[in-house]
């Protein structure tokens, strides 16, 4: 194409041209800063999720209506264009089901707000941090520093298990002690050792429970209450002073055993001792 | 004047000076060095550690300590120990349960372990606060929803003189009004000290006294700090503010916060 013809080329598209430098040198980026402004202003009041919907939708859509306004400049017809986005969203549609089933769950997501960015969750045995929470899917961190991407259908469809929405939780331990041991003095001192542990909360109090009479122990469950945020502290300690506290007491927290009888308790169990071809009753 | 209570002031180092502080089962080491400060602090436990007597000394460091360094503090060359209240909320049960009928009142005093403040002179910036006796973790309000708070292990009493006067504790008398139409079962009492202040007295420390006043299990109770000071122990002497100044809108927020002032 020669000078010429561009030069006339210009002369009968000028307008348009011109209408499109400004939308696109001027609308364009006041959509972008609108987003972001939109952004700073909603982070006070709405949750990161929200925020994140909002200005998505802001830029994107804006950016879609100044392509159709330069578009329409340029003299393309949009009914014809929208005719073709209709069959082309219907073939779209069912070939990106999955994506939009995580859009709209997603959306689902931000607005029950079962959990946040920060909150430790488990998902399908999966245990980590909730880092970050996007249009498709939620990024885990687990403890170990991995990154785990699961899709927001998914968490839909499962159970999803909020480790700290509250700001309190409870720490179970179950406790096994021998058949022999005083079961009150066992309960006396496992509160002794709940009540003295800095973590552990005076309230509500710790609880202590019988279970039951297992097949190697006697079974106790005793109950802490914490604050979230002294989940490790307690969980290693507690432990730790349980175990030297029934060292210090005497108490016997029996390995899982088999006592076998033949039939009478009082009588010694029959063994025979086979010594090549010798053989004596024992 | 307690010579006990005499331990809270202030304290003049050298360069290179240690000193060791010991009140009930705390003791702790401050040094100047030049530029910044180190601090040790140790702990004594049992009930015969509350009834160490204050004093400050010339001694080495136990070998157990551990040392912290604070420093930006220059030009500072003496420090101010303050006995502060603590910094949550406590929950403090009576001797035994008592029923305060409609319209009644009753006062009760129960004693807390101070929280020491070390503030460095001239400049009156805090190096370290830290309580004088471990308080355990408590919480007020439901599982759900709440406030952590300190337990007290000492039960508040009807009368003041019942009370131990050991110069690390903090006696805090406070008035119970039932407002409500029905008897008030006083069991325990989750009371922010936040808005009272400490005074010396001639024997033991004070706080300001507070009133509660209750409306019934629907609303929360209202909290006010007594205007004038405490008039149990003689003239008193103002050793530390209030860790936060009593509003009219931090009163009305305890009546919104069901779990905040609670019975």
């Amino acid at each position: 194409m020669n000078t010429t013809a561009l030069i006339e080329w210009y002369g009968r598209q000028s307008d348009a041209i011109h209408r499109t430098a400004f939308l696109v040198l001027l609308a364009l980026p006041g959509v972008w800063i609108s987003a972001r402004f939109m952004k700073r202003s909603l982070a006070k009041k709405f949750s990161p999720q929200a925020v994140m919907l909002f200005t998505r939708t802001l830029s994107y859509g804006g950016t879609v209506i100044v392509a159709v306004m330069v578009l329409r400049e340029f003299g393309f017809k949009l009914s014809a264009l929208l005719g073709a986005a209709g069959i082309a969203g219907i073939a779209i549609g069912f070939a990106a089901q999955t994506s939009l089933s995580n859009v709209i769950s997603g959306l689902f997501l931000v607005l029950e707000k079962p959990f946040q960015i920060g909150d430790v969750i488990k998902v399908d045995g999966n245990l980590g941090v909730v880092h970050s929470m996007d249009l498709l899917c939620i990024n885990l961190r687990t403890f170990d520093n991995q990154l785990i991407r699961i899709p927001n259908e998914n968490l839909i469809k499962t159970s999803v298990t909020n480790i700290t929405r509250f700001p309190i939780r409870r720490f179970d331990l179950n406790i096994g002690v021998a058949y022999k041991e005083d079961m009150a003095r066992v309960t006396e001192i496992l509160r002794d050792v709940a009540d003295r542990n800095p973590y552990s909360l005076d309230e509500p109090e710790p609880i202590i429970i019988f279970k039951g009479f297992g097949n190697s122990s006697l079974d106790f469950l005793l109950g802490i209450w914490f604050a979230k945020d002294d989940f490790s502290a307690l969980r290693n300690s507690i432990q730790r002073e349980v175990k030297e506290r029934f060292d210090a007491e005497g108490i016997e927290i029996p390995f899982p055993h088999l006592s076998l009888y033949a039939g009478e308790a009082t009588n010694p169990f029959p063994v025979t001792v086979v010594d090549g071809d010798k053989s004596s009753e024992v | 004047m307690n010579e006990s209570l005499k331990f809270w002031g202030s304290y003049e180092f050298s360069s290179g000076q240690l000193r060791s502080f010991e009140i009930g089962p705390l003791g702790f080491c401050l040094k100047r060095d030049p530029d910044e400060w180190e601090l040790a602090i140790v702990r004594e436990d049992g009930d015969a550690a509350d009834l160490r007597v204050a004093g400050v000394a010339e001694l080495p460091p136990r070998e157990d300590a551990e040392w912290k360094r604070l420093a930006g503090f220059p030009g500072t060359d003496s420090v101010r120990i303050v006995p502060c209240l603590p910094d949550r909320p406590v929950i403090v049960r009576p001797e035994m349960p008592i029923e305060i009928f409609p319209g009644a009142e009753l006062q009760f005093f129960f004693g807390v372990p101070a929280f020491v403040s070390i503030v460095v002179l001239p400049g009156g910036e805090e190096l370290a606060e830290f309580p004088s006796s471990i308080l355990s973790n408590s919480w007020s309000g439901a599982t759900t929803e709440g406030e952590l708070c300190y337990g007290l292990r000492t039960r508040a009493k009807r009368r003041h003189e019942n009370l131990l006067a050991h110069p690390h504790r903090i006696v805090c008398p406070v008035t119970v009004r039932n407002r409500h139409d029905e008897n008030l079962k006083f069991e325990r009492l989750s009371l922010p000290l936040g808005i009272s202040r400490v005074y010396r007295g001639a024997s033991r420390l004070w706080a300001d006294g507070a009133e509660v006043s209750y409306f019934g299990p629907e609303r929360a109770s209202k909290v006010e700090r007594m205007k004038k000071a405490p008039e149990h122990d003689g003239p008193l002497e103002m050793l530390c503010e209030a860790r936060e100044k009593p509003s009219r809108k931090s009163l009305l927020s305890s009546f919104a916060n069901l779990s905040r002032w609670s019975f």
